[in-house]
């Protein structure tokens, strides 16, 4: 499974800078043809066996597709993030930046990402000006018993 | 204010064992991961620097793809040993409290809404299932009748064979393209809807997730479906054989199954639930 | 124009043919896709369509000659608009 990580190891953060559009030939993963039918190779993982114990779940997270734990961890998934650049004479003419999704904490409430405690500065700056309309979960302190 | 940041991998029942984790797993950033007990459940957690995990911090490194990933993978390494030991309920993704204390606030904020889950979750696993639409060529040798030199990928065809052709005949092959390829993206479909309906009638939930990004994933090939399906743990074999079945009764399409997970998909993610339950 | 940027000149051309080449080719699909439709609907004499199917094949030689002198592919015609999904479909 050495054709993980596409992202980090090719392109870096921020997508496919330069390269608008499906990056051509960048497609490590659907041709190494080590599984004819099309399954993960996790996928075929005897999972009822057992041998990592009472769910045996597969193997640890480094084999797993970047996509497919993101999309887990954060709950809601993850969007990229593409540079679209026109460069007429190593001008940029037209740059138009679109930056990961889970950028921003004001949307951590949508990501499933939680602050369950802050400081009462932070919190009161948070309330006010943030997490306006959002539930008292997030911010923590007032609901507490 | 000085108390460490403590960053939440999952909750688990507190069953008096020693340690619900095998011992050594790594956290994020390279931290000891240890339960933290409080009224029957324990969170699995570990410190954090406050120079990436603070509020400031954290906001602009979640635009780092590759501390993202890294935080993601350590993220998943501890609520997958967790899994493997017993019921687990992972929580998102860059939940920070501060110190022992901030945490067991968390268990007990959260108590309700944790243990609903565990009972919910206990014995379950979770598969991910993905449907491909193939490339062109592969959905004309799986026997779909091909109008039109498809497959041939970069020099457009059009050049090589359209000397000689009226304009009419040129309308007529473009109109049969781009039938074909409507009926490949039906029929894409189709299997999806098929593999969908069939996985869900043997699941006890099921969720769908929107399609991959193909950047990320690194697989070109459309992404028509991306579901996730809560499974007893006895049933767990049983689902990865009809996956596989079904997989090779549909041509043209590629399936894809991950897992099993710990139960991520299915941790009520409803957050008007969560409102309820930490009010 | 040409004259002060001789260094440049190739890739002046290239960027530039690509951006170009990109609207016509947008353009192009537009038309076509009506084209089609049009025909469907049956509302065209035959003479019509002849010559609309003519005009839209020699635009299309045309675009993949254009792209092949300036070394530009036909997915280099393409851009991603990130959340908005590319401007042209995927397979063509």
């Amino acid at each position: 499974m050495g054709e993980r990580d596409p992202l980090t190891t090719e392109r870096g953060p921020g997508g496919p800078t330069g390269a608008p559009g499906p990056a051509a030939g960048a497609a490590p993963y659907g041709s190494s043809g080590r599984e004819p039918s099309g399954f993960g190779s996790r996928g075929l993982a005897s999972p009822g066996q057992g041998s990592s114990g009472y769910y045996g779940l597969a193997g640890s997270g480094d084999s797993a597709n970047l996509a497919d734990i993101l999309e887990r961890v954060l709950d809601k998934g993850v969007v990229i993030a593409g540079d679209i650049r026109i460069n007429l004479l190593d001008i940029e003419l037209l740059t138009i930046k679109l930056r990961l999704v889970v950028a921003s904490v004001d949307k951590a409430k949508e990501m499933g990402i939680d602050w369950w405690e802050r400081d009462p500065a932070l919190s009161s700056r948070a309330r006010g000006r943030e997490l306006d309309g959002g539930d008292g979960g997030n911010t923590g302190g007032e609901d507490r018993p | 204010m000085t108390r460490e940041l403590e960053y939440a991998y999952g909750v688990v029942r507190d069953t008096g064992a020693p340690d619900p984790l095998p011992p050594g797993v790594l956290g994020v950033a390279g931290g000891p991961v240890r339960a933290v007990r409080h009224r029957g459940l324990a969170v699995l957690a570990s410190p954090v620097p406050a120079e990436e995990f603070e509020e400031g911090p954290l906001r602009a490194r979640l635009e780092d793809l590759a501390w993202l990933e890294e935080v993601a993978r350590a993220h998943q390494r501890v609520v997958n040993a967790a899994g493997a030991v017993g019921c687990v309920v992972p929580v998102g993704m860059a939940t920070v409290c501060r110190g022992e204390e901030g945490l067991r606030r968390m268990l007990e904020e959260g108590h309700p809404r944790f243990t609903g889950a565990l009972d919910r979750l206990e014995g379950r696993v979770e598969w991910g299932v993905k449907v491909y639409a193939g490339p062109v060529g592969a959905e004309a040798a799986a026997g779909g009748p091909a109008p039109a030199p498809a497959g041939a990928p970069s020099p457009p065809p059009a050049k090589a064979s359209s000397r000689g052709l009226s304009g009419r005949d040129y309308l007529r092959r473009r109109t049969a393209q781009r039938r074909a390829q409507e009926q490949r993206w039906q029929r894409a479909e189709d299997g999806a809807r098929l593999v969908h309906e069939t996985l869900a009638g043997l699941a006890e939930r099921a969720r769908l997730h929107p399609p991959q990004d193909g950047r990320l994933s690194g697989v070109t090939d459309r992404n028509v479906l991306n579901a996730a399906y809560l499974v007893p743990h006895e049933h767990s074999e049983g689902f990865a054989a009809r996956v596989r079945e079904l997989a090779d009764r549909l041509a043209g399409l590629r399936v894809e199954l991950t897992g099993p997970w710990a139960p991520y998909s299915f941790v009520a993610p409803d957050p008007a639930d969560r409102a309820r339950a930490a009010s | 124009m040409t004259r002060r940027l001789e260094l440049d000149q190739e890739s002046v051309e290239r960027d530039l043919m690509r951006l170009v080449l990109t609207v016509v080719e947008l353009l192009r699909q537009l038309m076509e896709r009506q084209a089609l439709r049009r025909v469907e609907q049956g509302g065209l004499t035959e003479d019509q369509e002849e010559r609309i199917g003519l005009t839209l094949m020699l635009l299309e030689d045309r675009m993949g000659e254009l792209c092949e002198r300036y070394g530009i592919g036909r997915s280099d015609l393409n851009l991603d608009l990130g959340p908005l999904g590319p401007l042209l479909p995927p397979t063509e």
